[in-house]
Formats: C-alpha cells, sequence, structure tokens
C-alpha cells in the first residue's frame, strides 16, 4: 500500500511514526535543552515538536533523514517562542566582531572533565552553538544542518569553522585559569 | 597541500565533508607534516570530547517518565484522532475538501444566475461550454423571438406565406410533442430559416391559447459540434429576460431554444416534451 496516500490507516501511519520519529526523542531532548537552558522549557518544546511532527507527517518522505526534518521542525519551533517572548536579537555581523576577537588558532588543553567542556560550549555564542552542537554531538551533515537552520552550507562551514576556534579559545581560557597545562595538544578522552 | 591548506579544510576533513581526491591530498600532507597530524588529532580529539560530555551529561537525558508520557499522548492523538478537530488537523483531506467546497460555492452562484432545471445525474453530463453555449444563444434565441416572432406577428397570422419543406419537416417536429402536450390547442404559424445577429436559426412560431411561442433550432456548426455525443439526452437550461422564459437544450446535433412568455414550468414543460420526443 502507498503510503503517502490521502487514507492511511491511523493505526499504520502512527506505526511509521514510531518507527521514524520516536527514535530521535533523545536527540531532540539534547538540542532542546541547549536551546531553552531550562529542563521544562525543554520538554515542553520537544512535546510541541512532536506533535506537530504527527500533524506534518504526511509531508515527511519515508526513509529520508527523519532526524534532520525532526530539528529543522524544533528550531522553527524555538524561533517562534523566542520571537514572541521578545528575545530575539539582530547582531549586524557576529562572525565578523568574533573573528576579531580571536588573533590566533589557540591548543587544546590537555586535562578537561564533561562538566568544563559543557561550561566552555555555553559559552560560545548562540548562531555558532548550535552549528557545533549540529555537527559534533548529532553528527549531522553540512547539507543537513544547512536544512536544519535554513541557511547557506557556506554559513555552515564558516560558523562551524569560527564556532570550534572560539570553544578552543574558551577551553584554553578555562585551562589557563585554572592553572591546567595547554601545551599538551591530547585532552582526556 | 601546504600547512595553511590543510587548516582551511581541516574542519571539513574532521566532518567527512571533502571529496575522496581531495581526502587523499590531507591524508599525504598529514603523513609527511608532524604539526599538522599533532593539529588533527587534537581536533578531532575535541570533537570526541564535546560529543561525549553532552550524550553523557544526566542534564541533557530526558526522563523517562516524560518520555514514556509523550509516547501515550502522541500514540492516542495519532490513533483516536477523530470529529472536526482531527479533520481539520489533516491537511492532506482538509486542502481537497476546501477546495471542492470552494467549486461546490462558485458553482451555486452560476446556477443561481442561471437556474438549472434538470435532475443531478443529467446535470453531470453537461460541460461548462454546453451550458455557456445554451445559455449565450439563449439571449439571442429571445431577441430573436422579439425580432422576429412578435414584431412580424401579423405576417404571420396572414398564412399566406409559403414554407419551404425543411420548414414542414421542422414544423412536424415540434407539432407532435405540443399537441402531446397541450392535446390539440396549438397551432402552427410558420416554420421558416432566419439570421440573428450572425447566428442562422430554424425558428418555429407556434401559438396557443393567444400566447406566441417560439421554437428556434441552432443549425451553426458551433451545435453541431457540441452535439457530438449523439442521442444523449441533456439537461434543459431555464434562463428569463423582459418576461421572456427560454427553455433550451441540446439533441441529435442541434441547440434547441423554446421562448413564450408563458410561466417557467409552462415553458419548461413543453421544453421536456420536445426533448423527450427528439432524443427518441
Amino acid at each position: 500500500m502507498f503510503r503517502g496516500s490521502l487514507f492511511v490507516g491511523k493505526e499504520e501511519k502512527w506505526a511509521d511514526f514510531e518507527a521514524e520519529a520516536m527514535p530521535h526523542m533523545n536527540s531532540l531532548f539534547r538540542n532542546a535543552m541547549w536551546l531553552t537552558q531550562d529542563r521544562d522549557l525543554a520538554e515542553d518544546l520537544v512535546q510541541d515538536t512532536m506533535f506537530e511532527a504527527i500533524r506534518s507527517f504526511h509531508r515527511y518522505e519515508l526513509g529520508t533523514n527523519c532526524k534532520a526534518w525532526l530539528t529543522r521542525i524544533m528550531h522553527n519551533l524555538n524561533s517562534k517562542r523566542i520571537y514572541k517572548l521578545g528575545r530575539m536579537r539582530v547582531v549586524d555581523d557576529p562572525e565578523d566582531k568574533l573573528a576579531e576577537t580571536i588573533p590566533f588558532e589557540p591548543s587544546i588543553p590537555e586535562t578537561l572533565t564533561d562538566e568544563e567542556v559543557i561550561t566552555a560550549i555555553r559559552k560560545v555564542p548562540d548562531p555558532f552553538r548550535d552549528v557545533i552542537l549540529l555537527a559534533d554531538v548529532e553528527e549531522f551533515s553540512y547539507k543537513d544542518i544547512a536544512f536544519v537552520l535554513g541557511v547557506p552550507i557556506g554559513t555552515v562551514m564558516s560558523r562551524l569553522y569560527r564556532g570550534r576556534r572560539v570553544l578552543r579559545q574558551e577551553l584554553t581560557e578555562y585551562a589557563r585559569n585554572y592553572g591546567f597545562g595547554t601545551e599538551g595538544r591530547q585532552i582526556a578522552g | 597541500m601546504q600547512c595553511r591548506d590543510f587548516r582551511e579544510i581541516s574542519e571539513a576533513y574532521l566532518s567527512d565533508e571533502l571529496l575522496v581526491e581531495t581526502n587523499l591530498q590531507v591524508f599525504r600532507h598529514m603523513e609527511n607534516c608532524r604539526n599538522c597530524r599533532s593539529d588533527f588529532a587534537a581536533r578531532r580529539a575535541l570533537r570526541k570530547k564535546i560529543r561525549s560530555a553532552v550524550v553523557e551529561s544526566p542534564e541533557f537525558v530526558m526522563s523517562n517518565a516524560f518520555e514514556r508520557n509523550l509516547a501515550a499522548k502522541l500514540r492516542e492523538s495519532a490513533v483516536a484522532k477523530s470529529g472536526w478537530r482531527g479533520f481539520f488537523a489533516m491537511p492532506r483531506i482538509l486542502v481537497p475538501t476546501l477546495a471542492a467546497l470552494l467549486i461546490a460555492v462558485v458553482a451555486s452562484f452560476v446556477t443561481y444566475q442561471y437556474p438549472f432545471t434538470g435532475t443531478t445525474s443529467e446535470f453531470a453530463t453537461i460541460g461548462t461550454g454546453l451550458t455557456g453555449y445554451l445559455t449565450e444563444v439563449s439571449f439571442k434565441a429571445i431577441g430573436n423571438h422579439k425580432d422576429c416572432a412578435l414584431e412580424k406577428m401579423e405576417k404571420w397570422e396572414s398564412g399566406n406565406l409559403p414554407v419551404s419543406e425543411d420548414g414542414m419537416a421542422m414544423a412536424d417536429k415540434v407539432i407532435g410533442p405540443l399537441r402531446a402536450s397541450f392535446l390539440d390547442d396549438v397551432e402552427i404559424l410558420h416554420s421558416h430559416d432566419c439570421i440573428y445577429e450572425g447566428r442562422r436559426f430554424s425558428h418555429v412560431i407556434v401559438r396557443r391559447g393567444g400566447r406566441t411561442l417560439s421554437v428556434f433550432f441552432d443549425r451553426s456548426s458551433e451545435s453541431r459540434h457540441l452535439a457530438a455525443e449523439e442521442g444523449v439526452k441533456d439537461s434543459i437550461i431555464c434562463n428569463k429576460e423582459n418576461g421572456m422564459q427560454v427553455a433550451s437544450f441540446r439533441v441529435n446535433g442541434y441547440g434547441v431554444f423554446v421562448i413564450s412568455d408563458m410561466p417557467e414550468s409552462e415553458n419548461l414543460e413543453i421544453a421536456r416534451s420536445l426533448s423527450d420526443s427528439m432524443s427518441v
């Protein structure tokens, strides 16, 4: 039976949704936590995303990248949420400003805990942090990140390059402040 | 490849976004450059560290209760969705339905402007082109009725004008059904061909109970073309203008128009009897 047809059974539709979308809920929650910085808000955002996804599931093509599709819905919903709160900020050219603040390629500290890495990630400005998380944590391709964020692939590459540089800078600063060595190239993993 | 080139593309290499050929160049450069090799190892380690730090942190793990609760709500929503709320949440059904509704509203408006009197099944056999044609020619036929039948009434009443063989044949087609409808209370005044506003009609003028009735047969190529469905009985389209009723239909290659100042029901009854007898 053609699943995209008008009269797909409800059970069948749910089975498809369960198989395709439900396994990505943890990933969505991680993203939501970064986007909202609050567990309750993150849960609301995940819930809104999943309900929106199930309503729009007829638009999703089975077998394509469901995780990217869900993440895109979540980012769109979050943008609406922020817009309603009146917290949407327009920055003139954050990438150039950031580039000016990082004059060199920082090395990477040797010994850092997970908490320290997370603290450093939090300090990375939103647009760069989003790309780093989508690329490094969720392991999306550049193409998928461009789809999720609705930006050109070139912007993804640029933000990722600069974002990782900012992150290394943050990690180096953190290590320096707490007296860790920064000469080593290998970090604890 | 120089170290500067390597630094430019090392992030893309890390994300496995380079072409196979470029990957090979990067790999070869790292084989020969200790600094770049070390730099890349550090970048890769950082990437791993970022992922493990976030994925393994309890802060970013969804609670089991929330996951179970949400899954149950989603399932309930997907399986038990019904009623108007569910209907409106299904654009795949909603959009075609709204489109059909819009078409129905437009069709209702058109029907209101040009009343349709046939049954629903009959209406389905009529295309927009035929309906438009019958409506358009109806108004010409009304003009012709006034111009030819009513204005020249004395001429037809004199009974001195000859009727051609074609005219007789046409009159015969009309007189039978009319007599069947009105017993013998009908009289053929004249039958001829006439042209009105560039359209050629065969015109049968009938008198009944002091009232004048015209039956026009459109002999143009347009009506013959529209009459391609030979023998198919179409609906009767009714229009009126300045107190004149016109009931029009298509049968056996003709557009037929019955015009009188009689009530709509009576005019329609005549058209029906003609349509029935001629389509046999």
